[in-house]
């Protein structure tokens, strides 16, 4: 045994080199080459994956193909239990470094990218066991990848029994601060339906959601027929948004610009909204708290 | 019992999960009662009368009841006779080995795996026809196997063709074999 055996870009390329022979075994190889490229070699990715593409005729239809593996990695997060659902995730991670390349590989449309986000962030309800988070935290802790391109779940997984008394001390640290407050709870549902509403002139509302200790304003502006929210701290600074969702955010495509801004599409009135503050902190904002009235 | 010295054994008596506990918890999220009980109904060997009632208990949140007990016994059944019956067959499945680690991976460099203790002897299994995952194992105490227990079985999306289905079984088995560090000792998958 050599160090090179031990090198985890050195053990991807050796599994690459096991070229697919048939189409369904494209998506895990597919998988291996985003993560190789993030590590630093892209040659699978660019130069043999479409290749494939055209040989298994998946390039005739990539949204249709790679809606279907969002799906089966959607019904696994909803379905798979202990280490069949970390393989899940990690199924989910790999294809969600596609998004994460700079330049984006030429078959990934926006939309594509878009559904694979999908993918990704549909992981966020997922209740994880200790064995599933055992073999995540082997998974990072093996490839250490910029956290940046990973997906909260894997940055910082934790355990049901661990969100649990999370969420446990959020709730008691959240009535901690109603208590001290005076002013009138609305529904962040409410907030996005009004925010949604055509016939209001475009508008900025500003709250505050105090939860997980943490305090961040939201600028609420409606441009055509989508709604941007801006977050932000208390002290003024842009919040370090990775992800914004809409509850099952797979049939509701998202963005967040650079600077943490996260914009909506489609029917989002009425859909309870959750945002990730850091990999670390996943935060329900399930009550928001009115601290003055629109402008 | 050494990697270099460890034989395969094949699940060949009914298996059962560890405790009732890690049963109930399996049985409910594998779609038995919380998700699309339609599919398995169909191949779990009780009346379906029996599964809507126990549904019908756990939305209620009654756990300890007669129709629970049959249904999860049932997810039990099955899976232990898929195991079995793919041993006999020698094939869908494969035989992991999971052996005594280092404390820290510098040492792996250096060691012999196969002088490693072998701790667990693990089943991965797929069958083809009713779309099943499954996981069985066997701990060595004292050089002594003791009897394979169930770890799980786990049905994935119907829409899966055969071809990914099986390409999906292999994939997971490269993640157990690179994630979890166990050894292969057979491939009966092939």
């Amino acid at each position: 045994m050599n160090d090179n055996d031990l090198n985890p870009l050195v053990q991807l390329r050796e599994r690459l080199a096991a070229k697919p022979t048939e189409v369904g075994e494209l998506p895990d190889w597919l998988g291996l080459a985003a993560r190789a490229a993030v590590l630093g070699d892209r040659a699978s990715l660019d130069d043999q994956a479409p290749e494939f593409f055209t040989e298994f005729k998946v390039d005739q239809d990539i949204k249709s193909w790679v809606l279907d593996r969002a799906k089966e990695g959607v019904w696994d997060f909803e379905h798979a239990q202990g280490e069949f659902l970390a393989y899940a995730l990690i199924d989910a991670q790999d294809w969600h470094f596609l998004t994460c390349l700079e330049p984006a590989p030429r078959w990934l449309t926006p939309l594509v990218a878009s559904i694979i986000r999908g993918w990704g962030a549909s992981s966020r309800g997922v209740a994880l066991d200790v064995e599933a988070v055992q073999i995540v935290e082997a998974y990072r802790d093996k490839y250490r990848i910029d956290e940046e391109l990973l997906l909260p779940f894997v940055a910082a997984p934790l355990s049901q029994q661990e969100e649990i008394m999370f969420k446990r001390l959020a709730n008691h640290l959240r009535e901690m601060r109603q208590q001290r407050s005076e002013e009138p709870l609305v529904e962040s549902s409410q907030v996005v339906r009004m925010a949604a509403d055509k016939d209001l002139p475009p508008q900025t509302m500003r709250w505050r959601s105090p939860e997980m200790g943490f305090y961040c304003d939201a600028d609420l502006i409606h441009t055509e027929n989508r709604v941007v929210l801006t977050f932000m701290h208390i002290d003024g600074s842009h919040a370090n948004l990775l992800q914004g969702l809409t509850g099952k955010l797979a049939s509701f495509p998202f963005d967040v610009d650079e600077r943490g801004s996260v914009s909506i599409g489609g029917d989002v009135a009425a859909l309870p909204l959750r945002v990730t503050m850091n990999p670390a902190l996943e935060i329900g904002l399930n009550r928001w708290h009115l601290i003055q009235d629109p402008e | 019992m050494k990697v270099n010295e460890a034989t395969i054994v094949e699940a060949a008596t009914p298996l059962r999960f560890a405790n009732f506990d890690r049963l109930i918890s399996h049985a409910i999220k594998h779609a038995l009662i919380q998700w699309q009980s339609e599919r398995w109904r169909t191949i779990i060997p009780i009346p379906s009368e029996t599964c809507a009632a126990a549904r019908q208990d756990w939305m209620l949140g009654h756990l300890d009841t007669e129709n629970i007990r049959q249904v999860v016994l049932g997810y039990q059944q099955l899976c232990s006779e898929s195991v079995v019956a793919l041993c006999e067959k020698s094939e869908g499945h494969v035989h992991l080995l999971r052996c005594q680690q280092p404390d820290n991976l510098t040492e792996l460099k250096h060691a012999d795996i196969g002088d490693r203790h072998v701790l667990e002897q693990i089943i991965y299994a797929w069958e083809i026809h009713r779309r099943l995952f499954l996981i069985a194992s066997m701990f060595v105490r004292k050089d002594k196997p003791v009897p394979y227990l169930l770890r799980t079985g786990y049905r994935p999306s119907d829409r899966l063709d055969l071809g990914r289905f099986r390409a999906k079984a292999r994939a997971w088995v490269q993640c157990a074999t690179e994630f979890r560090m166990f050894r292969m000792l057979v491939d009966h998958g092939k």
